[in-house]
This record gives structure tokens, sequence and C-alpha cells, in this order.
């Protein structure tokens, strides 16, 4: 039976959980095996949460963000945020997903070279469909609260690493998603640039998101996270909260 | 994501690839500047045409002929074919049948025009003059010139349209007829007038104002059939009126002679047949006429009057009188006068094919020029044909092109699709997204097709003008290249149909892109 069509904005939340994940997993087919990067996971997080998950390489945790942030689709298993079951979506209504309830920031940025800071600031809501003057009021808020006001004009080979991280975070907070997702938004920044990064995810916190960061970095995990989850062969290894 | 933002988009993202732009756009504005100066070309050459047509005086007059007996269709019976035999067979068999049937069926007036009929084509929508085309037989005194052949008593009279701008031009001497003097006014041939003595430019002034007495001869086409009985070659007319007169005789004196009646029978019905029915007197009448002008043949000028002049078989002759003359001379004759032809000018050639059928009704022959440019019309259309056809096959080209370098474009900009996807585009904006692309690349194309057929079409229409003009001794002037607003809209219809069409497969490719593979590639 087809999943019925989501309409947007959200119905409001059922419960106090943004992600409720049950016996999910992701596999992989290679010729002669079957690798499962997220195994049996099960996992509750409730709103406004601030979650590290820790892990080495290849413990499933990027795989895991991929899921939460619907960019893949599980094997088996339910995930649902905000109320919305993600492995029922369709890749339209998953589109939508990710453009109005999630803001996800990558380690390598992820910017459009061809437009400016603001611009790319704004392309959450360029394609959602919000008024010209709307989001270019956002955008600008965003990237003040960022410290990159005087960059808006900016294309993204005119900035430093470190710029172009602070113009992703903007971009992933701008449209006030419920969740926010960062994948090691810090592995490509040195040390001082790394802190302002750091600070900026961190001062996220009185925004209404859920922030969920992922990172091999425990220091960080330490400083970052209320709760700290461990990954180990797509697994949970230890789920500790503060 | 709004239409506004994707085309914002979609003219960012052209703008960051300029080279790759650059080349395709090389394509589309070859192939659309091809299609753009072949449409002008053709449509130009076409009108150039129309306007030299109409230019020449010659192509808008039709000769008039007698119909032959081609007006008249035979029964049906006559005509039948009855076999099971292909229809086309059928079909050309019933042609050659009814030709044969109207030639066993012509009478005696489906050989001629009645010099009233001139008065029937006078009458015909966009008919300016009818002069009438004719040899009027005459003799002339010759005692008196220095050069008298023998044969030169004999000779002829024709209408000389003195309307038309190519009799000025024949001009060596004097001046042509005058409409006011025309029952007085004689143009003479420059050969006459070599062989009455006058050859250089002051015995020429001389012969103008000399008197000369013409002694014209009842035409009949009956009598004209004797002419094979009595002449190998040429016209002679004292003999056909004395077989004429033999044959009148014998006739009355049939009674008198050996023959029995059915030969006697014969020979009546052979002089019914070839006498004509005033009479075999032959009528002349004795008109004096005073010389106005010289006039040299009409040669082969380089132009394109000439050019139709003898393509449709003008002649030149030794004496001429104003073409109005001719026809109240005509007019004058018995009625048994016959006209083997009339020229009928129009006002305009477009009004060619409209008077011709008006005088096919009238159950005569119309020739003009105008099959010519039927065949000139379709040459052009031919030839515009292959040409679109090239065109079209280097816009195709361009397509191909054009696709492959989108393809190259969207494998190249695949992480760029994974990021537009992990922000939320969805799949049927990225397909719109480089239809798009593909649209502005077209129009941006036709665009500069457009431009550079106009300053192609400017410099063209200089150059073909001076080198028309020169050959065809003409004056036409930036008709050469004729980029109608048609065209254009087709041209840029077709390009950004192009490019659009080319830009569908790689968008679909593009659209369908897994975001988490496109973003891991580099």
């Amino acid at each position: 039976m087809a999943p019925a069509k989501m309409s947007f904005p959200l119905a409001p939340p059922v419960s106090d959980s943004l992600v409720d994940i049950q016996s999910l997993s992701k596999c992989y087919s290679t010729s002669h095996t079957e690798l499962a990067a997220v195994n049996e996971l099960t996992l509750t997080i409730p709103r406004r949460q601030r979650v590290a998950i820790v892990g080495r390489s290849g413990s499933g945790k990027t795989t895991l963000l991929n899921l939460l942030a619907g960019l893949d689709q599980p094997t088996r298993g339910r995930i649902t945020v905000n109320g919305h079951q993600l492995d029922q979506l369709t890749r339209s209504q998953l589109a939508d997903y990710r453009c109005r309830q999630v803001g996800v920031v990558f380690q390598s940025y992820q910017l459009m070279p061809q437009l400016t800071a603001l611009e790319n600031v704004e392309l959450p809501m360029t394609l959602a469909g919000t008024g010209r003057r709307l989001r270019r009021e956002r955008a600008l808020a965003a990237l003040e609260r960022v410290e990159l006001s005087q960059r808006a004009a900016h294309l993204p080979s005119a900035m430093s690493g470190g710029e172009q991280q602070r113009v992703a975070i903007a971009r992933a907070i701008v449209h006030q998603p419920a969740l926010i997702l960062a994948d090691e938004p810090t592995g490509n920044l040195d040390s001082a640039t790394a802190g302002t990064v750091e600070r900026l995810l961190l001062e996220t916190e009185n925004l209404e998101s859920t922030l969920i960061l992922v990172t091999h970095d425990m220091a960080l995990a330490e400083r970052f996270g209320q709760r700290l989850i461990t990954m180990q062969d797509g697994r949970i290894a230890a789920d500790t909260t503060r | 994501m709004t239409w506004m933002d994707l085309w914002k988009l979609a003219a960012r993202n052209l703008q960051q690839r300029k080279l790759r732009v650059s080349l395709n756009l090389v394509g589309i504005v070859l192939g659309c500047t091809l299609v753009l100066m072949t449409a002008a070309g053709t449509a130009g050459v076409e009108t150039a045409f129309q306007v030299l047509f109409d230019s020449s005086e010659f192509a808008r007059e039709i000769e008039v002929r007698p119909s032959y007996g081609s007006h008249r269709q035979p029964p049906e019976s006559e005509i039948q074919v009855s076999e099971r035999i292909p229809p086309a067979r059928r079909q050309r068999l019933r042609e050659e049948l009814t030709k044969a049937w109207q030639n066993e069926n012509r009478t005696e007036f489906d050989y001629r025009i009645q010099p009233s009929q001139m008065d029937d084509l006078a009458r015909i929508p966009h008919v300016i003059r009818v002069v009438p085309d004719f040899y009027l037989g005459c003799t002339v005194d010759t005692s008196t010139w220095m050069r008298a052949q023998d044969d030169l008593s004999e000779t002829a009279v024709v209408a000389l349209d003195v309307e038309q701008s190519v009799a000025e031009r024949r001009l060596v001497a004097g001046r042509l007829a005058a409409t006011e003097s025309r029952q007085q006014d004689l143009m003479i041939s420059e050969l006459l007038a070599y062989q009455m003595g006058f050859a250089t430019d002051a015995e020429l002034q001389q012969v103008l104002g000399q008197p000369l007495t013409i002694r014209f001869r009842a035409q009949s086409g009956k009598m004209h059939s004797l002419n094979w009985l009595v002449s190998e070659q040429g016209v002679d007319y004292d003999l056909q009126t004395q077989l004429a007169g033999s044959i009148d005789k014998l006739v009355d004196n049939l009674d008198a002679t050996e023959l029995s009646e059915a030969e006697q029978m014969l020979i009546r019905r052979f002089a019914e047949a070839v006498l004509p029915s005033g009479g075999t007197q032959d009528v002349y009448q004795s008109r004096s006429f005073t010389i106005c002008g010289v006039l040299r043949s009409e040669g082969k000028d380089m132009n394109l009057s000439s050019m139709f002049r003898e393509f449709i078989g003008a002649t030149d002759a030794d004496l001429m009188i104003h073409h109005l003359a001719a026809r109240e001379l005509l007019r004058a004759q018995p009625d048994n006068t016959s006209l083997y032809g009339v020229k009928v000018v129009v006002d305009s050639t477009r009004n060619l094919r409209a008077a011709e059928e008006s005088i096919k009704q009238l159950d005569l022959n119309a020739h003009s020029a105008l099959w010519a440019w039927d065949r000139i019309e379709h040459q052009i259309q031919t030839v515009g044909t292959v040409i679109y056809a090239l065109a079209a096959a280097v816009l195709l080209m361009a397509a191909v092109g054009i696709s492959n370098t989108l393809f190259i474009s969207v494998v190249q900009r695949t992480k760029e699709f994974g990021i537009l996807k992990s922000v939320g585009m969805k799949d049927r904006d990225v397909l719109r997204l480089m239809l798009c692309e593909g649209v502005l690349l077209g129009a941006a194309g036709a665009l500069l097709a457009t431009l550079l057929s106009m300053l192609l079409a400017v410099c063209g229409r200089g150059l073909l003008s001076m080198y028309v003009n020169y050959r065809a001794n003409t004056d036409v002037q930036g008709v050469f290249f004729e980029l109608g607003p048609l065209s254009i809209a087709a041209t840029w219809a077709f390009a950004i149909a192009v490019s659009t069409l080319a830009s569908a497969l790689p968008a679909w490719r593009a659209s369908r892109l897994d975001p988490v593979v496109a973003m891991r590639q580099e």
C-alpha cells in the first residue's frame, strides 16, 4: 500500500520524543556478503536534546546520520522523526522533509560553489518556496549569528574552510528545523577554527532544535553532548546521559 | 521551488560554466544562423525575382492566340476507353483521343482571333493595353529607293506598343508615333531606311517627314492557307490571290467540265474550305503615312526586359504604326480579316494569372512569362528545401553536441546535485532546473543567431543588390534577405526545442541521482 502523502507544516508531535528508531538496520550488499552498517538499532531522542554520537570509523555513525537526515533509506526497521516515519515516505516527501525538518552540517561544508554565502544560506528556504524578502531577512540573521554578515556576497571559493563551515551552519539553522545534524563538523579545520565552529554549534542550544553531532573526537563529544552515544559495529555500545 | 528561483539558478549555473556554454552556443548559433539565412535568402530571392519580374514591361505581357479548337470538349462516347487497363494509361489515352477529336472538329474560326474580340480583351480587369500582334500584308512603292530589291515591295506593317520604354530606346532618329497623330505617323526600321538610301545620321534626319503610301491587303486565314500551295518559302500574296481567283472560276464553270458529279462536289467542298466567304477579290486599301521615326532592331540588351522579349518571341518588322492605329485599321478591314495573335498588357505581374484565366474563359489561348516564373519559384523552393534540410542537420548535430556536453556536465556536477538534494531539492526540481538551462541555452543561441543573421542580411543585401543590378541592369534594392518575424519566431522555437530536448536525458539522469552517492563524488 502506498504511503499517505505528507502535508507540511507537520502535524503537532504526538510524543515528547523527536526521534524514535526501532530495530533499524542498513545493509550494504557486496558480491559475496551483506554488511550491516547499522544493525538492529533502537534509539529514542527527546526534543531539544544535544546528542553526540561517537565511534570508530566504520562503526555506522555516519550511516545513522544519513538515515536520520532522510538521505538514505533503511533496509529494515522503523525510523520516525517529529512524527514522520521516514521509511514510509516517497522520494518527494523525503525531499520535503530534508527541506523543512532537518539541517545538516557536513564535514566538507557542501556549499554550492556558484552561489554566494547569502544565497547558500537561503537555499533551504528557496527550495521550500519561501518569499524572497523573508528568506533574505532570515538568511542575514543566520549569517549574523555565525558572525559572517560581512561576507554575505562572497562566493565559497573566496572564503576559508572555517568560514565555509560557518556558512554551512547558518544554512543548517536558518529555517529553524526540528533536527540539526552535524557530521564531523570540525574534521577539516585547524584547532582554532574548530573552536569557533564548536562554539557556534553549542550556541544552537538556545534554538528549539534537537542537535545530533557525529564525531570520532571523544573530547569534542564530551564537551558538546548532554547525551553521549557510543557506536560499535552498527549497534549502540554505550548510551550515557549527563 | 518557484519558477523564478529556478530560472535564476539556471542562469547562475550557465554563468559559472562559460567555456562549456560558449561551445554549446557555437553549435546552436551556427545551426540557427543557417536556418535564418536560408529562410531570409529564400524569401528574399523570391521577392527579388518578383521585383525584377515586375520591373520588366515584357513580363506583364500576355500573348493571346486562337484556341485552335482546344476549348471544345468531345462527347464522352468519343473518348471512352472501356478496356481494363491501368488508370494512368486510360487517362493518357483519353487525352490523346480528345486531341484527335479536337483536330478533326476544328473550324475556320478556331484558327484566328476576331478583331472584335480585342474589345472583350480590353474589358478584362487589370488589362491596360491591347496590342494586335499581326503582320498586315502590304506593298510599298520602291521605285525611288536607292538600294531597292525585288521583294521589298511586298512587306508588312506591324503594331508597335509605343508605351513600352524599349520602344523609346530603339529610336535612332525622329520620334515615336503619337496618339494624336497616330493615323499619319509611320515608323520604319533602320534597315528599311538603309534600303531606301538613308544610312548616316544626317541622311536619317532627311527621311523624317517623307511620305510613304501603303497599299494594304485584306487578310484572311483561308487565303493564307493557300500560301503553301503557291510558295515553298515566305509569303506570296499575289500568287495566293491568283490561285484563289482560279479556284473561284473553276467552281463557277464546273458544269462545263467533264467531271463527274461526285468529283464536282469534291471540288466545291475544297473551294468552300479554302476560299474566304467574302469572295476572292483581293481588297486594297491605300493609306498615306508620314515617316516620323527610325527604329533599330530590338537586339539583345543585357537586361531582363530584352530577355523576356526574346523569351516570348517578339519580332521586328520594317513598317510600324501606333498600336491604337493598328486596332482602328483592323476594324476597318473586311469581316474576314484574320488576326493571329493579340498582345495584352496588364498593370502588374501579380495580376497575370487572373488575366490569363479571364482570357481563357473567352475560348482563347493565353501565354505569358508566368510559366517561367512558376519554374523559377519552384527551383527556389527546391533549393530552399535542401538548404533547410542542411540547416536542420547542423542543428541536430548541435543538439547531439549539447546533449553530450550536458551529460558530461551532469557527471561533473554530480556533487552539486547531491548538495541540492541534501538540502531538499526534489527530483522534479532538478529535472526542471536542467531543462531551464537547456531553454536558456537555446534562447541565448537563438538571440545571438538572430543578431548575427541581421548583420549578415544587411551586408548581403548591399552586396547582392550591387551585383544583381550590375548584371541585370536593374535597380532593385534591399530585398535579397528578408528576415521575417515568422522565420525568427520559428527559429527561436526550433532552437529552444532542440536544446531542451537535448537536455532532457541528462536532466532525467540528474534527477534520479542518490544524494548520498552524489555527495561522495569529487
